[in-house]
């Protein structure tokens, strides 16, 4: 576990630095963001999405940790090209279009595919961090009905719910 | 020596499924190794995020940009017994005629008379993948392709039922994350578990490295086996007196490829065809949004389609109804703004606030095979180039545009578009007769390596104008038949 100063709305961080906490708080934000009351409104970080990708990036082998450390660095370097600051530390308009320009290279459009997709599955999978308890995506968009309603979702694939002996 | 097996199939899906079963049922000691997990119909649920991780391929893009282009192609597959036809529609159309003649054009493919391959060579085997599999015609429609249907007849175009290898038991649990009622009778259900229960091993989560290849028999090399990395991360070999390759057009010609064929076989004609002619009806979904509250993710997919432009001459795109992805997640990744770039943010959470107000028409275009499958040699990456030419989106803008007027017509507020993607790859190892156009012959055998038979969407010489798996288990049965008539287990002599 690494030694945080900053809490991202989760239990516990396995594997991402600080910075690259900041970095994936800054593209929750973006990819989902809050509503204007995150209690019946969530975004990605509301639901402590960190954890998921945390978690995922955790137990991935060293070459796709390295893909997405690589992305994490490319978008970055783009946004220190264009706004003299770090994609954690522009404004929103700014990585909105970051992310555009990131998309439109070809050499980065799947890298932008894998980044979105981190924060998709860690918000629409109805993933929730083990110390979160409020409404998630598929209460918030009414994603339900036969056989999904009852269903028992298994995180156990992922440290952070692995470790987690409560609250199941 | 004596062989470990009769017959090695790689891949359990659509191409191998129904030849592992033939094989087995006549007393054939069978192996199928098979990249994905072997999961049962009672351990699929409505979990999306677990079934995109445990059944799908990680969506594979193209390397378009590489030539220069723009457009990019996500495709899907099925990873795990069954292959995609555990996770796909179940959608079960005969080849239209009008392809039998572009087969022709594109390898000239005889049958064993001479005559052009035709419908007649397919008949009795469509007839019977269609009573193994329980085809019938779907007509449980959904309320979202209910709606799509009324918006068409106002434009003079009706939907019809789809015919489906889903029997009664349906309950529109959906398809795209495995059938939790055995309804779908793709061939986990229909081959494979028949062939296991009769002694064929199912060698699961194993991915085949290499074909191995004796040199040493005459006038050309003969298969002996394979190795493969097991569950374990051992690498293992096996032997066998023929392997039929069924892993798909991405990774067929990738195994081929990585077995050394082209050394192998002096670099010959039919080598250098290994995965060009790639073409996967590149794929794209209109999705409407309706006042009603739909939550059309609870259907069999699928159920209705539109054929009157699927020739080429008439346009070269065939609808398919309903498609919502059936699962947030997938719906999120799928939708594009208007300059077709994903969507994210505020825009993003909206559209999927109000998810169970949509109902999807997949397009599907007839596009050209002149994609390739291969490996980069300066990073040993996987890659798959496919270009998507004006023509082809000329055939999606109008699909595209026919398919809003049909939704506002029907009374659809709104449409969003989606990504480009495809999961009919097709074309990497062509059949034919001439070594020059082609991979395999006829009878689906390689013309460079004895014993070694490739049984999947590969062989299919263009691209067809329906939904593939049905057509592709017909050749499977052919291929199976063809084996059985000429006694090559008996016949041969073992090196």
């Amino acid at each position: 576990m690494q030694n945080r100063t900053i809490d991202f709305g989760v239990k516990e961080i396995y594997f991402l630095s600080e910075d690259e906490c900041k970095f994936f708080e800054a593209l929750c934000e973006t990819i989902v963001p809050e509503g204007p009351d995150p209690a019946t409104d969530p975004g990605a970080l509301t639901i402590g999405a960190i954890s998921y990708i945390d978690s995922l990036l955790y137990d991935l082998p060293k070459n796709s940790q390295q893909h997405f450390r690589e992305a994490i660095k490319l978008l970055d370097k783009d946004c220190k090209n264009k706004f003299s600051k770090n994609f954690a530390a522009i404004k929103p308009e700014q990585r909105d279009s970051a992310l555009r320009d990131f998309y439109f290279n070809s050499k980065t459009r799947e890298m932008m595919f894998d980044l979105r997709s981190l924060v998709l599955e860690g918000f629409y999978s109805d993933y929730r961090d083990p110390s979160y308890s409020g409404v998630t995506a598929w209460e918030y968009i009414e994603f339900g009905g036969k056989r999904i309603s009852d269903i028992k979702k298994d995180w156990s694939f992922l440290k952070a719910w692995k470790d987690h002996t409560d609250g199941r | 020596m004596l062989k470990d097996y009769d017959a090695i199939v790689i891949g359990s899906g659509a191409g191998g499924g129904p030849i592992a079963w033939k094989l087995t049922e006549a007393g054939k000691k069978v192996a199928i190794i098979e990249a994905g997990g072997f999961y049962m119909t009672s351990d699929f649920n409505r979990f999306e995020l677990l079934a995109l991780r445990n059944l799908w391929w990680k969506p594979r893009w193209t390397s378009n940009h590489e030539l220069g282009l723009k457009d990019e192609i996500a495709l899907g597959m099925g990873r795990c017994v069954g292959g995609s036809t555990t996770i796909f529609t179940a959608v079960a159309h005969r080849m239209p005629e009008w392809n039998y003649r572009e087969w022709f054009e594109a390898t000239r493919l005889r049958n064993e008379d001479g005559v052009p391959f035709s419908q007649e060579d397919l008949e009795k085997y469509y007839e019977q993948v269609e009573r193994d599999t329980s085809v019938r015609e779907y007509t449980e429609w959904d309320e979202g392709l209910k709606k799509i249907d009324q918006g068409f007849r106002k434009l003079g175009y009706p939907f019809y039922p789809v015919k489906a290898y889903v029997n009664m038991k349906c309950d529109k649990s959906g398809c795209l994350f495995g059938c939790p009622t055995e309804a779908k009778r793709g061939t986990l259900v229909s081959y494979i578990i028949p062939s296991v229960l009769l002694g064929a091993e199912v060698i699961y989560n194993s991915t085949v490295t290499k074909i191995l290849f004796s040199s040493d028999t005459g006038d050309k090399p003969r298969v002996k086996g394979v190795e493969f990395v097991n569950e374990k991360g051992e690498t293992k070999r096996l032997e066998s007196k023929i392997v039929i390759l069924a892993a798909g057009a991405m990774n067929t010609p990738l195994i081929l490829l990585d077995s050394g064929i082209e050394e192998v076989s002096g670099f010959s004609q039919s080598s250098k065809q290994i995965g060009q002619n790639f073409g996967v009806n590149t794929a794209t979904i209109v999705f409407g949004k309706f006042d009603d509250v739909l939550n059309n993710w609870l259907l069999h997919p699928l159920s209705g389609q539109m054929e009157e432009f699927a020739q080429k001459e008439k346009g070269g795109f065939l609808l398919e109804a309903s498609e919502v992805m059936e699962g947030p997640l997938s719906f999120a990744e799928f939708i594009v703004d208007e300059d077709g770039m994903p969507l994210w943010g505020s825009r993003q959470k909206e559209i999927l606030r109000g998810y169970k107000h949509y109902a999807g028409v997949f397009i599907n275009i007839h596009d050209s095979n002149d994609g390739r499958v291969f490996r980069d040699q300066a990073t040993g990456q996987e890659k798959f180039h496919k270009p998507i030419t004006t023509s082809d989106k000329q055939k999606i803008e109008k699909a595209r545009s026919m398919c809003r007027e049909a939704f506002l017509a029907a009374g659809a507020k709104e449409t969003v578009n989606s990504i480009y993607a495809s999961h009919h790859v097709q074309g990497t190892c062509r059949m034919g007769e001439d070594p020059s156009m082609s991979v395999v012959n006829l009878n689906c055998e390689s013309h460079d390596i004895g014993g070694l038979f490739v049984v999947d969407g590969s062989v299919l010489p263009s691209v067809i104008d329906a939904n593939p798996s049905l057509t592709i288990m017909a050749i499977s049965l052919r291929v199976a038949n063809y084996l059985q008539e000429t006694n090559i287990f008996e016949n041969m002599i073992e090196n």
